[in-house]
């Protein structure tokens, strides 16, 4: 069974070990890989109000299981040091992009990166899309937010998400020809909770 | 017998038939699946603990130990905590292996011969005590319950 989740959601959630069922942890950032279109760990605040970084990352190796309420791990012993693509990923601030700007290959800017949308599915944790918001969103359609599946897009950096001409066309368009992939994917978004 | 209905039982000595005080929380041995102690307080000292192997009966309308000297002091942290409520298992959030909270603890069935656990009461549900993994300072870990087969997939019989 897949869920689909937010990136911004699972920022928060406690890390709990499995065998002394104690909170050793909480996630600060979701850290992924946009070459390999994958999650590859967390970076960990501590426990409770204000909670400060913790040095330990969690590599996604050493995650039992991702769920809605909390990110499983064996034993405390599970976070340490990260490993390279890990810390590659967290050393690139630049590489944040929600908050980076949409944009077509024919030049145009569609609207900025909101969320990252991450499929779990037993082991693995993929992103398999983005929610982008902008005038363009806004101006036709009704939602506020638009769903851009990974297939969709070409490029990522801190500064733009770079998505093909065609996507632009989808948003005038209001989503049709694409529309039922979008859909299907924001019902399952919802129902996911 | 649920915990609800044993909690504030009075816990009296077989040898000076003395009250030694009312169960107030218990001691869970999550690997074995089983209540290995109570903690009995409002008597003449507190945070008492008394094993279950010390219950010679345990009725309706109290819980029999064989001596005054069944209440002990606790002896670990993990004894200490529970005693001091640090682990008291009602409403404490239950999460599966999976990630996924379930509720809060309301209850837990246990059977009054051997004080194993039957079940876990939690978000309206009852969670069998096969499925209990940890209880922590955070939580108590169970797992996730096996996927429903869609309905017609069950085999016949």
């Amino acid at each position: 069974m897949s869920v689909l989740m937010r990136a911004r959601e699972i920022s928060g959630r406690p890390v709990v070990a499995l065998d002394t069922a104690e909170d050793v942890a909480e996630v600060k950032d979701v850290l992924i890989s946009y070459r390999s279109t994958s999650v590859v760990g967390f970076s960990l605040n501590k426990r409770g109000f204000l909670g400060s970084p913790m040095r330990e990352r969690l590599p996604w190796s050493r995650v039992a299981a991702l769920g809605r309420d909390a990110v499983m791990v064996e034993s405390a012993a599970a976070l340490g040091e990260g490993d390279e693509v890990m810390e590659e990923a967290a050393a690139s601030d630049d590489r944040d992009v929600i908050g980076a700007a949409v944009m077509t290959d024919g030049g145009t800017r569609l609207g900025t990166v909101e969320d990252v949308i991450v499929q779990v599915d037993g082991g693995s944790a993929r992103v398999v899309g983005f929610e982008m918001h902008g005038p363009q969103v806004e101006r036709d359609r009704s939602a506020a937010t638009l769903l851009l599946p990974v297939d969709d897009t070409l490029a990522v950096s801190g500064e733009a998400l770079m998505v093909p001409a065609a996507a632009e066309e989808f948003v005038r368009d209001d989503l049709s020809g694409f529309g039922s992939a979008v859909d299907e994917f924001r019902r399952r978004l919802e129902s996911g909770r | 017998m649920r915990l609800t209905e044993a909690d504030g039982r009075p816990v009296v000595s077989r040898a000076s038939a003395q009250t030694l005080g009312r169960l107030k929380h218990v001691v869970v041995d999550a690997g074995a699946r089983r209540i290995v102690a109570l903690h009995v307080a409002g008597g003449r000292r507190n945070a008492r603990l008394v094993d279950w192997s010390s219950i010679v009966g345990f009725g309706p309308d109290g819980i029999v130990v064989g001596d005054d000297d069944a209440a002990r002091p606790p002896t670990d942290d993990r004894e200490a905590a529970v005693a001091s409520g640090k682990l008291d298992l009602d409403g404490r959030l239950v999460l599966t292996d999976g990630g996924d909270a379930l509720g809060a603890v309301s209850d837990i069935e246990f059977d009054q011969q051997s004080g194993a656990l039957r079940s876990i009461v939690a978000g309206g549900e009852r969670l069998d005590a096969a499925r209990l993994r940890a209880i922590g300072p955070y939580c108590v870990i169970v797992d996730a319950a096996p996927e429903a087969s869609p309905p017609g997939a069950a085999p016949p019989g």
